[in-house]
């Protein structure tokens, strides 16, 4: 199996004491989308800041397409392509200026697949930055990181903010970019229904550690979100729910032992749930 | 090939996608030595996921209903289907003498034994 | 990759209303010039070069943009390099828009501005060279308020040392016994801008790698 990203024992604190990063390890596989989720303030940003090189680590090892960060830097980054929330890009400058700013860092540069992309999203160059919504910065710098063969996305919550149907253009783009072999995506996010659609790989982030680190069908799959009446609930089972909500006569719970609990509470109603279920329910924890 | 996955049904989605590429198999609907689509191809058309799709495939080239080969893809072998045909056989008459078993020590009859055999038969709309 | 960089340097400065920027240097200019003669080509030089690392500056650390440009393939070397070529090609600017200035003021017979001759020009490179060396690793480092405000500082105290030395030493005449530095300017000038820039390059790096982002 190749990995893509490898990150191993990574820590990293701002201030002395208090510690954003307490020692996470997560391998990526090559060839798909993963989904980094946690709170805000989990350290998701913190980590992909890591991973670009733009904080210093404490501890750890920070491996992309098998190379050390630190001595294959240019290299490395030469292959991702970035997005990130706010999009960074430079307000007051013509989406044509930004544009030269990217052609002239990469090697691979694609105008061809770049003018593709300006006319498949409807984006006149001639406008500056600062004129776009909200949705077309997030189209534009995705023009951007796509357009220099990148082997690896890197995005820093992408859709937060957007309407549902901008959204769901991005998806489709991430689709797109997927269909070449040998592509990888990885991005965090709080808006877990994106990664319902698309996503391979979940690892979530709760205060500075990796609490879930599964392939999703996996996870949804082990999973369940239990329903019944509260006399069903006794002392022994109730050890089997990961987060336990009672009102009422009823009750519901998510189980990470959905076959067990299943032969306990025959009556009981099992549903699949989805990733923000599962999310809550640990975070709850 | 037509896949449908199911999100609400019990078996795990990688189940589902090995046992329907099976039947295909088995069936004939793929041929002996076809290509399959790949394994992103696959994923994308059925909405799952890689790593579940790849599983899926892992799990067929174990079983030897398909086989990979690096840089060109991955190919149907039905060519020893009788062999697959008598092992299942062989699952056949495992599990109906764990029943025969069971429903001995229940004093269940042979009558009452074949009278399941053709409810299922009839429920189920095959001879 | 320096190309882009320093393009990416001279849109900000321009497309931040360029009309107004010339304005304001051909206004600097004709004030200085009436007063101090050839000062005016001094002083606009170096306000105009303070100019593209305020702005320029202020744009990067705005909305993150420095992020990005560190997430792509341009090295920390390289950023700080171009921002060095883009100063000193605003120099080169400021050289030849005055140049263009003198020669159509001369053709309408007006005389307000000297011509520039090589001793003022090198002169005048030396004092920008050595306004960049301190305000350019200040600017990567700190913001603009801050900058602002150890550059009055250091102009207040080096004017109080001036008038300290001028008035305790006799320093007129130590300097008209220095015929010497007439004869050797240029190379003084340029052995003190090399210098200069040399060690504000390894300051800019050492707060460059220091920093997060």
């Amino acid at each position: 199996m190749d990995y893509v990203i490898e990150i191993n024992g990574l820590e990293k604190s701002y201030t002395k004491g208090s510690q954003i990063l307490k020692g996470i390890d997560f391998k990526i596989e090559k060839g798909i989308v993963a989904g980094f989720i946690g709170m805000n303030g989990a350290g998701k940003t913190t980590t992909i800041k890591l991973m670009l090189n733009l904080i210093k680590k404490d501890a750890g090892e920070i491996k992309l397409f098998g190379k050390d960060l630190n001595e294959n830097e240019k290299e490395i980054k030469n292959r991702i392509g970035i997005v990130f929330d706010q999009g960074y890009l430079y307000e007051d400058l013509k989406l044509s200026d930004m544009k030269k700013i990217f052609a002239g860092a990469y090697s691979n540069w694609d105008e061809d697949n770049y003018k593709k992309y300006i006319t498949l999203f409807q984006l006149d160059e001639k406008q500056r930055i600062k004129q776009l919504s909200k949705g077309m910065k997030m189209k534009f710098s995705l023009a951007l990181a796509l357009s220099h063969h990148a082997d690896l996305l890197i995005m820093d919550e992408p859709t937060s903010g957007l309407d549902p149907k901008v959204r769901n253009e991005f998806i489709d783009m991430i689709r797109t970019f997927m269909e070449e072999d040998g592509k990888t995506v990885f991005f965090s996010t709080h808006i877990t229904t994106d990664l319902d659609k698309i996503a391979d790989r979940i690892i979530m982030l709760n205060q500075g550690e990796v609490i879930l680190n599964k392939e999703k069908d996996v996870l949804l799959e082990e999973h369940a979100l239990v329903k019944g009446e509260k006399q069903m609930l006794n002392s022994s089972n109730r050890t089997q729910f990961i987060s336990l909500s009672e009102r009422g006569f009823s009750f519901e719970g998510l189980t990470g032992q959905k076959e067990k609990l299943k032969r306990e509470m025959e009556n009981a109603l099992f549903e699949k749930p989805t990733i923000e279920d599962v999310m809550i329910a640990y975070m709850e924890r | 090939m037509n896949i449908i996955i199911s999100n609400v049904s019990e078996t795990p989605i990688y189940q589902q996608l090995k046992n329907q590429i099976k039947e295909a198999i088995l069936t004939g609907e793929i041929q002996d030595g076809e290509l399959l689509p790949s394994i992103r191809n696959l994923a994308n058309e059925t909405r799952v996921s890689v790593l579940t799709t790849r599983r899926a495939y892992d799990e067929l080239e174990e079983e030897g209903f398909i086989k990979t080969v690096h840089g060109k893809g991955t190919f149907a072998i039905s060519n020893n289907l009788e062999l697959l045909k008598e092992a299942r056989l062989r699952q056949v008459e495992e599990k109906l003498l764990e029943a025969y078993q069971i429903g001995k020590a229940i004093g269940v009859t042979k009558d009452d034994m074949q009278t399941m055999m053709n409810i299922l038969y009839d429920e189920n709309g095959g001879s | 990759m320096y190309l882009s960089l320093i393009r990416k340097d001279y849109s900000i400065v321009l497309r931040n209303n360029i009309g107004l920027l010339i304005a304001q240097m051909l206004f600097i200019l004709i004030i200085v010039s009436t007063n101090l003669g050839i000062m005016g080509y001094a002083i606009m030089a170096v306000s105009f070069g303070w100019q593209i690392l305020m702005t320029v500056s202020a744009k990067d650390k705005m909305n993150h943009s420095m992020s990005l440009l560190l997430s792509m393939p341009f090295q920390k070397k390289t950023i700080v390099n171009a921002r060095y070529m883009s100063v000193m090609l605003g120099f080169a600017f400021v050289s030849l828009f005055y140049i263009v200035i003198v020669e159509i003021t001369k053709f309408f017979h007006v005389f307000l501005f000297k011509p520039l001759s090589i001793e003022v020009f090198f002169l005048t490179l030396c004092a920008y060279s050595l306004f960049a060396s301190v305000t350019l690793p200040l600017y990567l480092k700190f913001e603009d308020s801050v900058v602002r405000g150890i550059s009055l500082f250091s102009i207040l105290g080096v004017t109080i040392l001036g008038v300290l030395i001028w008035d305790n030493t006799n320093i007129r005449f130590l300097i008209d016994s220095m015929t010497w530095l007439k004869e050797y300017y240029a190379i003084i000038c340029v052995a003190v801008i090399f210098l200069s820039i040399t060690i504000s390059r390894s300051v800019s790096m050492y707060f460059f790698e220091s920093m997060e982002f």
